[in-house]
């Protein structure tokens, strides 16, 4: 087993530890089973925390995420009407290394060495594993000219937040919004919708502009959920939806954007502000394995195993199954993955019939949310998680104020169940 | 150096103690214990001698042996329950030149490590440790054995030995913690060395240290950052730098310093339940193990025929629609199993209905 932590053991390494050659051999016994997590949002959070609270002592548990600060993407919207502010939503992992006894690892992954069940992270350090998680998140499709730091997808919540609200705080009355909604599937489905209804209505609302133009640029055919509730607010708004979009490019330094709409011909539009969160795909880490099949990675939904590695599992966006991607999606596949994880570490079958749901509140301005909910199970004569059928799912609630004060208790419960 | 400060709560003792001296009788007092709200208790003879406890939370513990005029000294020593600790044992404890610091390994039978993890009492019994340097082998000089004192036990239930891949107490697994290894052979042990990899940078400069007591634990997680034996949030100078917190530049809150809100208890083997899993998933919504952090209901404490009584109702529809809306996915005997796993978690303190 190699474990190299840090200088210390680098000091040793080349020829300071004289005295290990002084060392007794100890008795050696069978080792805990060491279970790695990589990436530390409400997935991989979710899934370290249950381990250990569920596998105590029986179970080593190392969680690899490179920063020592969580930016929920849950809620972001409200840091560009100014409801919140990032700091608000920032989450740490004290919690994980004082209470459950996690070991914190603040650093990437560079490689897997999945014969021999090793990881190499950035630092060189190495870390074997018997069995390990990857929950890294999305990653995005590129798109020619797209630059970050001048077009903020705004999707990873943090610095991308912040960016977009500044630029949206600078915006006059006359100026044009310009956002894109990415193809199905993609990180949060009624996010886009919800991140137009929000900025719609703060620059209508709060700036008091009645000549602000808000275009969305959707990829889909239609609203993809929701399209009750988003259809409506975005009548009441005066958003200019624009469905079936194919991006060819960004020009970043102009910000303007062109595209095609119903496969016709290329046309160009210029913003003040341009949002464009691009298509996506599984994390970067999950290519790089080679445990992809297109997009993202195919997993038994029994255990989130991957179906091309063995004893690796892979919860939250990453994975391919039909289930939304969402932070509430993520924790909630984290425990059927920490339970199957933990079984299979004791010898024990599987669970034949999990469960997971989904729930999301979403703000359509500063006073009003609506929400949409879904419970999943697994069919086995498919073998793929589908809707519970006959449940009317996925069930939806219009926007009221009753439901924007009950989204931080969903979201308050959500946050500490992850990160507490 | 900041760990060689005698604890906080032995201060008013130690000049009797240096009069005392190892094995010199006469001066007896109370052995005391470090308090934790939840502790498990090390206790055993010794020869005199300081005791100390490295927590994988970064708390540090540290007792002297009670002098009762024999030679084999009692000591008690309260640690973090359910948290990986390892044990050092310094003889001759006042006199620098001549101290021995002995780590100590445990063997189970079954296992060998210096890893040890309490939910229960243990007692050592007597640990014949090294009295004098001569008796021990340490090739540089930090007064530090190079071989750890191997112990053999057999543990009560409660009592754990263990091998880790990472213990960040002990990075090169070699059974002597961190805070006592030397890793710049110089001489001086981490936590006595101002400069740990002797790169000429002080430790309190240098970027590559964020671990101001050296003990492995790196201050962001450390409940301890100074090892005092005061936890940062009781600590009004977290670095022991003389400066009060409030006063110093490089004061960092790093709020590591909260025992959670969940009652973690590590069990010893993996034990299976359909009725938690299914539990589990309400907790997105009602926190964890049925405990809302907010005016969501608490799930917690219900008896599970009035969990299975609201469930049913909510799916005929009076309550909040979302939760209509969930109720429909779970089937009666889904809701029976949840409901009997969420009726044996502890009511909540908020939840006194």
């Amino acid at each position: 087993m190699t474990t190299n932590l840090s200088r210390r053991t680098l000091l040793k390494a080349l020829g300071l530890g004289a005295a290990a050659t002084l060392i007794p051999a100890l008795t050696r016994a069978e080792a805990l089973p060491h279970v790695v997590v990589v990436g530390g949002g409400f997935a991989g959070a979710t899934a370290a925390k249950y381990l250990k609270m569920w596998g105590g002592t029986s179970v080593e548990v190392t969680l690899v995420e490179p920063n020592t600060t969580y930016v929920s993407p849950i809620l972001s919207n409200l840091v560009l009407n100014h409801q919140r502010t990032t700091s608000d939503l920032s989450f740490d992992y004290t919690h994980h290394s004082t209470v459950y006894g996690i070991n914190m690892i603040h650093d990437s992954v560079n490689a897997i060495d999945k014969t021999n069940q090793v990881l190499t992270l950035h630092d060189g350090v190495t870390l074997s594993y018997d069995r390990l998680i990857l929950a890294g998140g999305m990653d995005f499709v590129d798109i020619p000219g797209l630059d970050f730091d001048k077009v903020p997808h705004a999707w990873k919540a943090g610095l991308q937040t912040n960016l977009l609200k500044d630029q949206i705080d600078a915006m006059q009355d006359g100026d044009h919004f310009v956002m894109t909604v990415p193809a199905s599937p993609y990180r949060c489905p009624p996010g886009p919708y919800e991140r137009a209804c929000v900025v719609a209505d703060y620059l209508k609302n709060t700036k008091g502009f009645a000549n602000c133009e808000v275009t969305v640029l959707d990829a889909n055919s239609a609203i993809t959920v929701e399209a009750e509730t988003f259809g409506a607010k975005f009548t009441e708004y005066g958003v200019n939806y624009r469905p079936n979009i194919v991006i060819s490019s960004v020009d970043s330094d102009t910000r303007s954007i062109t595209f095609s709409e119903n496969g016709g011909a290329a046309q160009t539009l210029d913003a003040e502000v341009l949002n464009v969160i691009p298509n996506q795909k599984a994390a970067k880490i999950v290519f790089d394995a080679g445990l992809n099949s297109g997009n993202w990675a195919p997993v038994n939904p029994l255990s989130y195993e991957s179906t091309l590695a063995t004893n690796i599992h892979i919860i939250g966006d990453s994975q391919a199954t039909p289930q939304p991607k969402s932070g509430h999606m993520g924790n909630s596949q984290a425990k059927i993955c920490a339970d199957a994880v933990l079984r299979s570490l004791n010898g024990m079958d599987l669970n034949a019939a999990p469960k997971t749901n989904t729930a999301c509140y979403s703000p359509v301005s500063a006073t009003h949310a609506s929400w949409l909910t879904a419970v999943y199970e697994y069919n086995a004569s498919t073998q793929a998680m589908q809707l519970v059928p006959g449940a009317g799912y996925p069930a939806a609630g219009a926007p009221s104020t009753e439901n924007y004060t009950q989204m931080f208790n969903w979201s308050g419960n959500l946050f500490a169940d992850t990160f507490a | 150096m900041k760990n060689q400060r005698v604890p906080f709560l032995l201060s008013g003792l130690s000049a009797a103690m240096l009069l005392a001296a190892c094995g010199g009788g006469g001066s007896s007092s109370d052995s005391i214990n470090e308090v934790t709200t939840s502790g498990a208790v090390i206790s055993g003879t010794v020869p005199g001698t300081k005791i100390e406890a490295f927590c994988a939370d970064g708390l540090y513990y540290s007792v002297n042996s009670t002098d009762d005029g024999s030679n084999e000294h009692p000591f008690s020593l309260t640690v973090s329950s359910g948290v990986d600790c390892h044990l050092v044992m310094t003889t001759n404890e006042h006199d620098a030149d001549n101290r021995v610091i002995t780590p100590i390994i445990i063997n189970s039978g079954t296992v060998s490590s210096g890893v040890l993890n309490l939910q229960a009492p243990l007692n050592m019994g007597y640990v014949p440790l090294a009295m004098s340097l001569a008796e021990i082998v340490d090739t540089n000089g930090d007064g530090v054995s190079d071989q750890p004192l191997e112990v053999a036990l057999t543990l009560p239930d409660g009592v754990v030995v263990r091998e880790l891949s990472i213990d960040p107490l002990d990075d090169d697994k070699d059974g002597i913690p961190d805070s006592y290894d030397d890793d710049d052979n110089d001489g001086l042990y981490n936590s006595e060395d101002d400069d740990d990899d002797n790169d000429g940078t002080p430790d309190s400069e240098d970027e590559d240290h964020d671990d101001r007591d050296s003990d492995g634990i790196d201050d962001l997680y450390d409940r301890d950052d100074d090892n005092d034996g005061l936890t940062d949030d009781e600590d009004d100078d977290d670095d022991n730098d003389g400066i009060r917190d409030e006063d110093d530049d490089d004061y960092d809150d790093d709020n590591d310093t909260s025992s959670g809100s969940v009652d973690y208890t590590p069990v010893s083997a993996y034990t299976l339940s359909d009725g938690r899993l299914l539990a589990s998933q309400c907790a997105q919504c009602h926190g964890t193990n049925g405990y809302s952090v907010n005016e969501w209901d608490s799930l917690a404490g219900e008896s599970a025929a009035e969990l299975v009584e609201e469930m049913l109702e909510i799916q005929n529809g009076e309550e909040a629609p979302i939760m209509q809306a969930q109720a429909h996915g779970y089937t009666q005997s889904e809701i029976e199993a949840l409901a009997s796993w969420l009726a044996t978690q502890p009511s909540s303190e908020s939840e006194e209905d």
